[in-house]
């Protein structure tokens, strides 16, 4: 580590000596562009993360989905922000990443030297008003988001043979392999119960990629998916006929549920659901479903700071992420993971973010009770 | 068997019963798919703790008390037991009140200098080089210490 | 294909890749023979660097780092009987026991060359399994991983060394505890008091500790006398310990075969992987009077399995990109950084040469990694000749740390104390220290493979062939055990170390 820094650092020294020279040169060429000059040099001096470390919290053990975008994002960012300052990760993982997250408020120093990487889960939990949840989305202040949609798709075995036949009789009973009825299998099961799919849930399944070999090996017949491992390895199944794409998750844009741009092939199931009944996806329980949507497609990684954070912070990770997704080199080894979706910066960012910390008391209250009919939980009154 | 040792496993085993007729009685309120296994553990876990019980107070009417090559747990080790023990429990308390950076090589040095009575030297060697230890694996390792109130 | 294998092995050699290889070797070994600390923490150091890197270059870095750490956690688990990760609870079992008697070194050697031998052979099934490796993982349904936990808990039976049901008792005590936190299918939590703090359970690192190391630390201050009662000559002989190794080649073979296999699933988890492997191999031997007690063939066992486990972890990461622990979960992050997507196009001609160096990385890690501990091992033995009062102090220290990580609150640590006071009543009651941790690894995957495979079959998965292979496997267990003649109950373990 300390050879690397050295290493960056005297790069540094010579980048700055090379501004030197240059304000020199102007100098010599006039008096009007050796000021400019030499005020850009003074900025180019001293960026605020200069000789910095930044500590990526990540509220999840090592491994999961947010972990992975941590990863994949603490290195280029590393490069992209003005100063370099060396960025590693800390994974306090627990209680579903609200630990973690409340540990980012409460306890991190609000200078710009700590910054979250929140995942839907974390942002379900807010939304769904979980009693340990001790932070507000409001006291952030949000850097870039990360929608990923995903698509669900189920064995041809089922006899279903287009999308509508969900809603219909099956050749063999439905079953969806899941972990908990919370969480990301949530917004799943919502949009199947709200197009009337007979099926049946099994919990248990230890994380995605357990229900993902369950599916597999045809303990269940549905399965979901992002879209990138979706196109890469289900989609040459589909174009054989062992699979049949049903729907996919969708993405909230400025409070309308959309199709994923990566997979511009498959309906919403809002759309789904106008073709299998004729009326319109409307009224609280849709509402309901465009919150989860919302919070966990099209959010579903976001970078935050601490909403006090020093404006000279906001403006170095600014630039670092503008720097990042324009770099051609940094933007391809991003645009592996990012599945085709373009971050999510400034106004669409901030329209995500309301979609999620201001929801409709209706869809809310909708949620809830469908949360405590179907799979009985119990809410504190 | 031996006499101490039935007695000890006795009370092992009554605790244990105590804690299984606990959770059997807690997992009732828990959802079906989160309730059969706790209970089932519970259970079970009631019936092994009272066989046990009942074979250790046969053991313990049948033996008189003898003594032979073996230790016996009885007053004096108990007391060591909860002596060191104590000990451990100081390093928690250093740590909460004091933070990793002070109360470490406060504890360590107490401990070797009162606890283990060793040499002036040794325990204030011991105490340092470790506390360097650790504070240079913290800086370069994703090793944390306590904080403490000083956030040192 | 052989000409592709040797050219990727020759493509390994150059000074960069051997370099960074060596130096993901030297973290690894840093990592794990710190408690607390393991793969994961190493690659975070080294995960930085990655990017940008030659993708060989980077893959030796990390598959070296993996390699190494489960081989230098053997120095505390057989010296000081501290398991610094969750597995080296089952080489602690015979290992210690092996050390007290002054014969550390011994056991050390016989240790790193079975994790030697079980890290190359886990890589050569890694290399062979992969084609084939998608038929062998959807033959393991539900009912199948169920089954394999009952193989897995049947083997208390002879854990607890003729005190049945006290071994029970503890597998059933330990079964309790793993379901305290968040239950595995609804939306529960279970036995929390409304802490926060158990929300996520007790995790299997803190819990070995409490139960192999604080009772322990007790005993050892008590007496104030050193680990080894043998304190005239503990070193070992030149190739000591690698002899008793060899001379097991059958028993070598089995562990890492099963290590490699059972890793290959996911479903199973890394601990108790060691634990069934030291289970059956107790059960399986013809006598098994000295297991617990101090026999080699109880250290070779874990730690070849230990280490050909990791070549079976890699199966499910490289093909379907669903990491078997927290250390391939960042392999395959840095894999991707360095433009490698994990997934079933790795098997393809094309990647072969990829494929390649991982497996060969792994097999020069292994043999870089055994070499080092292998060398160092009469020189860290020296302390097991350390006075109790003069070592302990630091072994708590680090133990009290190690366990600080987990959570980095206090709490961690007070949970510590409560179960190390609750484990030296126990363990000096007779109970069996690795009933309890069998009961503890394998009760979740009990539950949740039994409620799913009832969810999903009813009964009617009792005769799926794979359950009933597997019972037919668990009778014989019992039955081989059984059917031989048995020694009276020999003492427990628990005694011996109560001298």
């Amino acid at each position: 580590m300390t050879r690397t820094d050295h290493h960056r650092q005297r790069l540094t020294t010579i980048r700055l000596g090379a501004a030197a020279v240059a304000c020199a040169l102007l100098a010599a060429c006039g008096g009007t562009a050796a000021t400019d000059g030499a005020q850009q040099g003074a900025e180019q001096q001293a960026p605020y993360y200069e000789g910095k470390k930044i500590k990526l919290l990540v509220p999840f053990a090592p491994g999961g989905g947010a972990d992975t975008t941590a990863r994949l994002l603490a290195p280029l960012l590393q490069k992209a922000i003005p100063g370099n300052p060396s960025i590693f990760i800390e994974n306090r993982g627990g209680g579903g990443s609200i630990t973690g997250t409340n540990h980012f408020m409460e306890r991190e120093p609000h200078d710009g030297t700590t910054i979250l990487v929140s995942s839907g889960s974390t942002h379900s939990a807010y939304v769904l008003q979980d009693p340990n949840v001790k932070f507000d989305f409001v006291d952030m202040k949000p850097i870039v988001g990360f929608p990923f949609g995903g698509a669900l798709y189920v064995w041809a075995s089922t006899g279903i043979k287009k999308p509508e036949d969900i809603a219909g009789k099956t050749a063999e009973p439905l079953r969806f392999a899941g972990e908990n009825p919370s969480g990301g299998d949530l917004r799943r099961l919502l949009a199947l119960d709200l197009l009337g799919v007979k099926y049946q849930a099994i919990f248990g399944y230890e994380g995605a990629g357990d229900s993902r070999i369950a599916f597999e090996r045809g303990e269940s017949n549905i399965s979901t998916d992002s879209a990138l491992p979706y196109l890469r390895e289900i989609k040459p199944k589909v174009d054989s006929g062992e699979i049949v794409p049903i729907m996919s998750t969708g993405l909230v844009v400025n409070g309308k549920l959309e199709r994923v741009p990566s997979l511009p092939d498959l309906m919403t199931p809002a759309e789904l659901y106008e073709k299998i009944t004729g009326k319109p996806a409307a009224g609280p329980e849709w509402e309901a479903n465009n919150l989860l949507v919302a919070s966990g497609d099209s959010l579903s990684k976001a970078l935050w700071l601490h909403g006090d954070a020093p404006a000279a912070a906001v403006d170095a990770f600014n630039q670092g992420i503008e720097k990042m997704l324009t770099d051609p080199a940094m933007r391809k080894t991003l645009d592996e993971e990012l599945q085709g979706n373009e971050p999510l910066r400034g106004a669409a960012l901030q329209s995500a973010i309301d979609a999620m910390v201001k929801p409709s008391p209706e869809a809310r209250k909708w949620l809830q009770d469908y949360l405590t009919r179907r799979w009985d939980y119990k809410f504190p009154s | 068997m031996k006499t101490a040792q039935a007695r000890l496993s006795l009370a092992v085993a009554a605790l244990t019963l105590v804690v299984m007729v606990y959770a059997g009685y807690e997992a009732r309120g828990f959802r079906d798919a989160s309730m059969w296994f706790p209970t089932l553990v519970a259970i079970l876990g009631t019936i092994t703790a009272l066989v046990i019980i009942v074979m250790d107070l046969r053991t313990l009417r049948r033996d008189h008390p003898e003594e032979d090559g073996e230790e016996r747990v009885d007053a004096g080790t108990l007391r060591a037991f909860a002596l060191w023990m104590g000990w451990f429990a100081g390093l928690l308390v250093l740590l909460v009140a004091l933070g990793g950076v002070i109360g470490v090589p406060i504890w360590l040095f107490a401990f070797l200098r009162f606890g283990s009575r060793l040499s002036l030297s040794f325990s204030l060697g011991g105490a340092v080089v470790t506390t360097a230890l650790l504070l240079l694996l913290s800086a370069t390792l994703d090793f944390h210490l306590p904080p403490g109130p000083f956030g040192l | 294909m052989l000409d592709i294998a040797l050219e990727a092995l020759a493509g390994l050699f150059t000074p960069e890749r051997l370099g960074w290889l060596l130096l993901g070797v030297l973290v690894g070994l840093v990592v794990g023979l710190i408690p607390g600390l393991g793969g994961v923490a190493g690659m975070s150091l080294l995960l930085p660097f990655v990017y940008g890197m030659d993708p060989h270059s980077a893959m030796a870095l990390m598959i070296g780092i993996m390699a190494a750490n489960h081989t230098s956690d053997t120095f505390p688990a057989v010296l000081v009987g501290v398991p610094g990760s969750a597995g080296a609870g089952a080489t602690v079992m015979d290992g210690y026991p092996l050390a007290k008697q002054g014969q550390a070194g011994r056991a050390l050697g016989a240790s790193f060359t079975a994790s030697m031998l079980g890290g190359i052979f886990g890589a050569a099934v890694l290399f062979a399994v992969l084609p084939l490796f998608r038929p062998l993982i959807l033959a393991f349904g539900s009912p199948e991983l169920f089954m394999l936990t009952m193989l897995g808990i049947s083997t208390v039976a002879i854990l607890a060394r003729g005190a049945v049901a006290k071994g029970l008792l503890a597998a059933l005590f330990g079964m309790l505890l793993s379901t305290v936190g968040s239950a595995p299918a609804s939306p529960d939590y279970r036995y929390t008091f409304g802490s926060p703090y158990l929300t996520d359970g007790l995790p299997i690192a803190m819990v070995a500790m409490a139960i192999f190391a604080i009772p322990e630390f007790v005993d050892l201050l008590r007496r104030n006398k050193p680990i080894s009662d043998v304190t005239a000559r503990i070193t070992a002989g030149r190739l000591e310990g690698a002899r008793d190794t060899l001379r097991h080649p059958g028993l070598v073979l089995r562990s890492s075969g099963l290590g490699a296999l059972l890793g290959a699933i996911p479903g199973v988890g890394g601990s108790a992987i060691n634990w069934i492997v030291y289970g059956l191999t107790a059960r399986l031997s013809k006598d098994r009077s000295r297991f617990g007690k101090g026999d080699i063939r109880g250290v070779i066992a874990p730690e070849a399995a230990n280490n050909s486990m990791e070549g079976g972890q890699l199966i499910p990461a490289l093909m379907f990109g669903i990491p078997g622990s927290g250390v391939t979960a960042v392999l395959l992050g840095g894999l991707i950084l360095v433009g490698i997507q994990p997934g079933p196009e790795l098997v393809s001609d094309a990647n072969l040469p990829v494929v390649l160096t991982i497996v060969w990385s792994l097999v020069v890690a292994n043999i870089l990694a055994t070499a080092i501990c292998f060398s160092l091992r009469n020189f860290v033995a020296k302390l097991c000749l350390i006075p109790g009062r003069r070592l302990v102090p630091f072994l708590f220290v680090a133990v009290a740390l190690a366990v600080y990580q987990t959570t980095q609150t206090w709490a961690d640590i007070a949970m510590l104390l409560i179960l190390g006071l609750f484990g030296w009543f126990a363990v000096h009651s007779g109970w069996s220290r690795a009933a309890f941790v069998v009961g503890f690894v394998l009760g979740p995957p009990a539950e949740r493979y039994l409620w799913i495979s009832m969810a999903r079959y009813d009964l009617s998965w009792l005769v799926r062939p794979g359950v009933i292979l597997i019972a037919v496997a668990i009778l014989g267990v019992l039955l081989a055990g059984s059917l031989r003649k048995e020694r009276p109950p020999v003492r427990d373990e628990v005694l011996v170390s109560a001298r």
